[in-house]
């Protein structure tokens, strides 16, 4: 579906990047501040030029630096959607919902509708909540039939509460519209949330590129700080209401997550922390901790630290970060049996 | 306050002199502001300056040079003269001096509210498939109305004072090329005439505060056009 290569040289920074994903479902581009996710899509976008590379989507070629194409940004068919929105501020939500040159006008109401808008048609911009203009923003590309939507950082200017709100209206969009998504983001939760295919991005380079499952260092937004993380694709079991925990199986078991309501999806994501998981060398009893997994230390990876990071198998990877103090009191080495505790309140969900 | 015939003529030659050069003046001086804030091209900065020389430059100097380009007898005069249009000693040449004493006040304030687009907002037309004039036509001009607003008072008011470069490219003609300034200046300049220049001189004041008015009102609507 999106297939680029792509050279960018800023002087001290540059973007060297190559990656390709069929994927007809979200792919998330991640990374810490700075690290050129943004300059990624904006080069897709056509608003940034390549020093040198190609462009294909959906097949169609957009930019190539040998063949000396370069289709103007205007005929790239790309959906754009930016951090702050930018919707027209002299133009009603309808004008800036038609803006498009090629606007599918019968198709005004039944967007606005899908996006929960459609009573807000007549209003300016300036009368909309952050939440509200992003849903404008994603209809007015929606509409002019975009081959891709890209989204730069969406729910970054949103408060919690509207970001888990415009989340389930992405998380929908490919389904709902038959339309790839490209979303760059370094929010852990973003990721566990909307990624079907996750390519990370460090230094202006793809440090990795897959399903979003796994273990990895998190892209350093403020809800990981770039710790280790260990991600598990879950299924939904239980919930119990009266203390919001709920019960999901996973390669490794079965773990207790603390969750405010039941999730509307069966299947959900999660991730741990290295610095949120305790190794024990015995079933500890009467502790707080409800996760204890059994498990076989499969590495350790140290970094010039007093931390040292240990890797474990309990039917599916979940790293550990101890010190090295304990590391070295405990005896830990590759094959050795421990066990693993993960309070319910750190995960993250 | 009754006015003379010759000063009602110099009233309203001069109102129509000033609203002439807007309206001739407004939509050049929207395309170099455009110009000028938005496109980066050689002789830019030559371009600019040649702009705003009126406004440095003496306007008996610029006067003189009008007189020199679009004289009855220069190139440009006379193939101008040859198509009906004749500058000399008229209102029209009035309005050329004006014009050209006005217009680097119209483009520095149109220039600086384009400036004050936001430039994202015209990238984002361009992803949703708009060129560069259904940009500029729906986007970048809309959102600066109030400088075009403010830059068209300007420049109302710059031809109102207009005195130098009109009195030496076309003269102090009664009833033909004589505007508010220059009548205000004969009547000083006639004994027992110090009534009718002060006259001259509260609707001179009059008028300017009108448009200072008026302004103000447009730019508030225009305003909160924008924001509401």
């Amino acid at each position: 579906m999106i297939d680029v290569k792509l050279k960018k040289s800023f002087g001290a920074f540059d973007v060297d990047v190559e990656f390709s994903s069929d994927s007809m479902g979200i792919t998330v581009l991640a990374g810490p501040s700075g690290s050129g996710k943004t300059t990624i899509i904006n080069m897709i976008s056509g608003l940034v030029k390549p020093d040198e590379g190609c462009i294909f989507i959906n097949g169609r070629l957009l930019f190539d630096s040998v063949k000396n194409i370069n289709c103007p940004v205007a005929h790239r068919q790309c959906g754009y959607i930016f951090q702050e929105g930018r919707l027209f501020p002299h133009m009603n939500v309808r004008r800036n919902m038609l803006y498009g040159k090629h606007s599918d006008r019968a198709m005004l109401n039944e967007t606005a509708k899908l996006l929960g808008i459609e009573h807000l048609l007549d209003r300016m911009p300036a009368n909309l909540s952050g939440g509200e203009k992003q849903r404008v923003a994603i209809g007015r590309a929606l509409l002019m039939k975009p081959q891709v939507l890209l989204m730069d950082e969406p729910l970054a200017s949103l408060d919690p509460e509207r970001q888990e709100e415009l989340m389930a209206y992405i998380d929908r969009l490919p389904e709902q519209f038959g339309i790839p998504v490209f979303y760059v983001t370094h929010s852990t939760r973003e990721i566990l949330r909307l990624s079907d295919r996750l390519i990370r991005i460090e230094n202006g380079r793809v440090r990795s590129s897959g399903s979003p499952g796994g273990e990895y260092y998190g892209p350093g937004s403020s809800d990981d700080n770039g710790e280790y993380v260990s991600v598990f694709d879950c299924s939904v079991k239980s919930y119990d209401n009266k203390f919001g925990i709920l019960t999901a199986g996973f390669a490794g078991g079965t773990i207790r997550i603390l969750a405010d309501e039941r999730p509307a999806e069966s299947k959900i994501r999660i991730a741990v922390k290295a610095s949120d998981v305790t190794i024990s060398m015995d079933r500890p009893e009467n502790i707080s901790t409800t996760n204890i997994f059994r498990g076989t230390v499969r590495s350790l990876e140290e970094n010039g630290g007093h931390s040292v990071l240990v890797l474990n198998d309990i039917g599916a990877p979940l790293a550990a970060r101890v010190s090295r103090a304990s590391a070295v009191r405990l005896g830990l080495k590759p094959g050795k049996k421990v066990y693993l505790l993960v309070k319910v309140v750190s995960m993250i969900y | 306050m009754h006015l003379s015939a010759e000063e009602l003529n110099a009233v309203a030659l001069s109102i129509k002199v000033g609203v002439w050069s807007v309206a001739v003046g407004l939509i050049p001086a929207i395309g170099l502001a455009h110009l000028l804030a938005r496109r980066s091209f050689r002789g830019k900065s030559i371009l600019d300056a040649l702009i705003h020389l009126p406004l440095v430059l003496p306007p008996v100097v610029t006067g003189y040079l009008l007189i020199i380009t679009l004289g009855r007898y220069t190139p440009l005069g006379s193939l101008l003269q040859s198509i009906g249009i004749k500058f000399a000693f008229n209102w029209k040449g009035a309005v050329v001096a004006s014009l050209i004493m006005s217009l680097p006040l119209m483009v520095r304030a149109i220039r600086i509210s384009i400036e004050a687009v936001d430039r994202r907002l015209e990238d984002a037309a361009r992803t949703l498939g708009a060129g560069s004039f259904r940009i500029f036509m729906t986007i970048t001009l809309p959102l600066s109305v109030p400088g075009i607003i403010s830059g068209s008072i300007l420049g109302f008011a710059r031809s109102l004072g207009e005195f130098g470069a009109t009195v030496t490219f076309v003269a102090n003609i009664p009833g033909e090329t004589q505007t508010l300034p220059l009548a205000l200046y004969s009547y000083t300049q006639m004994p027992g005439g110090e009534m009718m220049a002060a006259r001259l001189c509260v609707v001179s004041i009059a008028i300017a505060v009108a448009a200072l008015a008026v302004s103000e009102i447009f730019a508030k609507r225009a305003a909160t056009r924008i924001k509401r």
